[in-house]
C-alpha cells in the first residue's frame, strides 16, 4: 500500500520544535524543584541550628554568671574563715584563769610565790594589704599567724627540795602548761629561815 | 539560525544562569551551617564541662550561709563601744564583791585588729589571790570577750594581800564598712 503523506513540511516540523520544547521545560522545571527543595531543607537546618546556637549560648552566659557568683561566694568565705580564725585565736587566748588555777593547784605548803608574770598572745593589729593584694580581682590576703603566747615566769621559795621537786612537777603534769623548766634554784636565808629561792619559766599549753 | 532555535537557547542560557547563581546561594548556606553546627557542638562541650555549677552554687550559697551564722555566733561576744563603760562598771563592782581593790582602771585607745577592734584597759588590782582568781575567771568567762594580755602578780612572804598589773584587751564590734 502506497502512503501519501498529506501533512505540510512547515506543521511537521512545529510539532516536532513544539514537544522537544515541551520536553526541555518539563526537564529544567524538575532541576529547579530538586534545587528549590534543597535550599528549601538547607534553610530550615540553619535556622534550627541558629536556635540551637541561641539556646546554647544563653545556656553558657547563664553559666559564666553561676562561675563568677561562686568565686564571690568564695571570697566571702575565705573573708569569713579570716575573721572566725582571729575570733577563735581570741578565745584562745582567754586561758589565764585556767593556768592560774593549775599554778595555784601545783603550790602546797611548802612553796610561797613571790612573783608571776605571763604574757599572752598579743592580738593581731591591723596590717596594710599589699599593692598585689589590692589589685582587682585577687584573692583576699591568707590569715596570718597569731603571735605566740610569751613565756610565764615563777619566782617564789621553798621550804626545802622536796616542796620544789614537787611543785615543778605538777607544773608538768598540768593541762595548761607546757615545756616547764627550773631556770636556777639557791639556797637564801630569809628572816632566818633557810629557804630555796627558784625561778621556773614555762609556756602555755596546748591544753589551754 | 531560525528563530526558535535563537530562544530555545536563551531560555536554556537564563536558566542555567539562575541555576547557577541558586546554586552559589546554597553553597554559602551550607557553610554558614557548618560554622554553626561547629560553634554549637562547641558550645555543648563547653556546656557540659559546666553541667555540675548549679548544684555547687547552691551547696556554696548553703555553706556561705552557715558560714555567716557561725560568724554572727562568735562574734556575739563583742561589746559595741558605747558599752565600754557598762563592762568597766560591771568588772569594778565584781572587784568589790569578791574583796579586790581596783587602784588602777585605765581604758587605753582603741586599736583595729584584722576583723574586730579592741581597747587595752591596764588595771592596778590589790586582794588575796583567791579573790583576783575569780575575778579573772568571770572576766574570761563574761559573755563579753576580753582576754588577758600581760599580767604580772607580786607578793610579799610576810603579806597576804597580792598586786597585779594586768592590761587587759576588751574586743569590740567593728565599725561598719570595715
Amino acid at each position: 500500500m502506497k502512503q501519501i503523506n498529506l501533512v505540510p513540511p512547515e506543521y511537521a516540523h512545529s510539532r516536532y520544535v513544539r514537544r522537544r520544547t515541551i520536553a526541555w521545560t518539563g526537564m529544567i522545571l524538575s532541576v529547579c524543584a530538586l534545587v528549590g527543595a534543597l535550599g528549601l531543607n538547607l534553610d530550615k537546618q540553619l535556622a534550627a541550628a541558629r536556635l540551637e546556637k541561641g539556646r546554647l549560648q544563653d545556656k553558657v552566659r547563664q553559666q559564666q554568671e553561676i562561675c563568677s557568683r561562686l568565686q564571690a561566694i568564695a571570697a566571702e568565705k575565705r573573708a569569713i574563715v579570716a575573721k572566725l580564725l582571729e575570733l577563735g585565736s581570741i578565745q584562745h587566748t582567754r586561758a589565764t584563769s585556767e593556768i592560774l588555777g593549775d599554778i595555784a593547784a601545783a603550790c602546797d605548803e611548802g612553796v610561797f610565790l613571790t612573783e608571776l608574770g605571763m604574757t599572752a598572745a598579743a592580738p593581731r593589729s591591723m596590717q596594710p594589704p599589699p599593692a598585689a593584694a589590692q589589685a582587682p580581682g585577687a584573692p583576699p590576703p591568707a590569715p596570718q599567724a597569731p603571735a605566740g603566747p610569751g613565756p610565764i615566769r615563777l619566782k617564789g621559795y621553798a621550804m626545802n627540795n622536796l616542796g620544789l621537786t614537787r611543785f615543778v612537777s605538777a607544773l608538768t603534769l598540768a593541762k595548761s602548761l607546757r615545756q616547764v623548766d627550773l631556770k636556777f634554784w639557791r639556797q637564801e636565808a630569809l628572816n632566818d629561815i633557810k629557804l630555796i629561792s627558784f625561778e621556773i619559766e614555762c609556756f602555755p599549753g596546748t591544753g589551754s | 539560525m531560525r528563530p526558535n532555535k535563537v530562544d530555545a537557547i536563551g531560555f536554556l542560557l537564563l536558566v542555567g544562569l539562575v541555576t547557577l547563581g541558586y546554586f552559589g546561594l546554597i553553597h554559602r548556606q551550607a557553610r554558614q551551617l557548618s560554622a554553626i553546627k561547629e560553634e554549637v557542638a562547641k558550645l555543648t562541650l563547653d556546656s557540659h564541662a559546666n553541667e555540675g555549677l548549679e548544684n555547687a552554687l547552691a551547696q556554696d550559697e548553703a555553706d556561705l550561709d552557715s558560714a555567716r551564722r557561725r560568724l554572727d555566733q562568735a562574734a556575739r561576744g563583742l561589746v559595741a563601744r558605747k558599752e565600754i563603760e557598762g563592762f568597766l562598771r560591771r568588772f569594778a563592782s565584781q572587784a568589790e564583791t569578791l574583796g579586790v581593790t581596783v587602784t588602777l582602771l585605765r581604758p587605753g585607745d582603741t586599736k583595729k585588729g584584722a576583723y574586730c577592734e579592741f581597747t587595752p584597759i591596764t588595771l592596778h588590782l590589790e586582794g588575796k589571790f583567791p579573790g583576783i582568781f575569780r575575778l579573772v575567771e568571770g572576766l574570761e568567762s563574761d559573755e563579753a570577750i576580753a582576754a588577758v594580755e600581760n599580767m604580772m602578780v607580786q607578793s610579799e612572804p610576810d603579806n597576804a594581800l597580792c598586786r597585779v598589773d594586768v592590761i587587759v584587751n576588751l574586743y569590740m564590734k567593728p565599725d561598719k564598712g570595715t
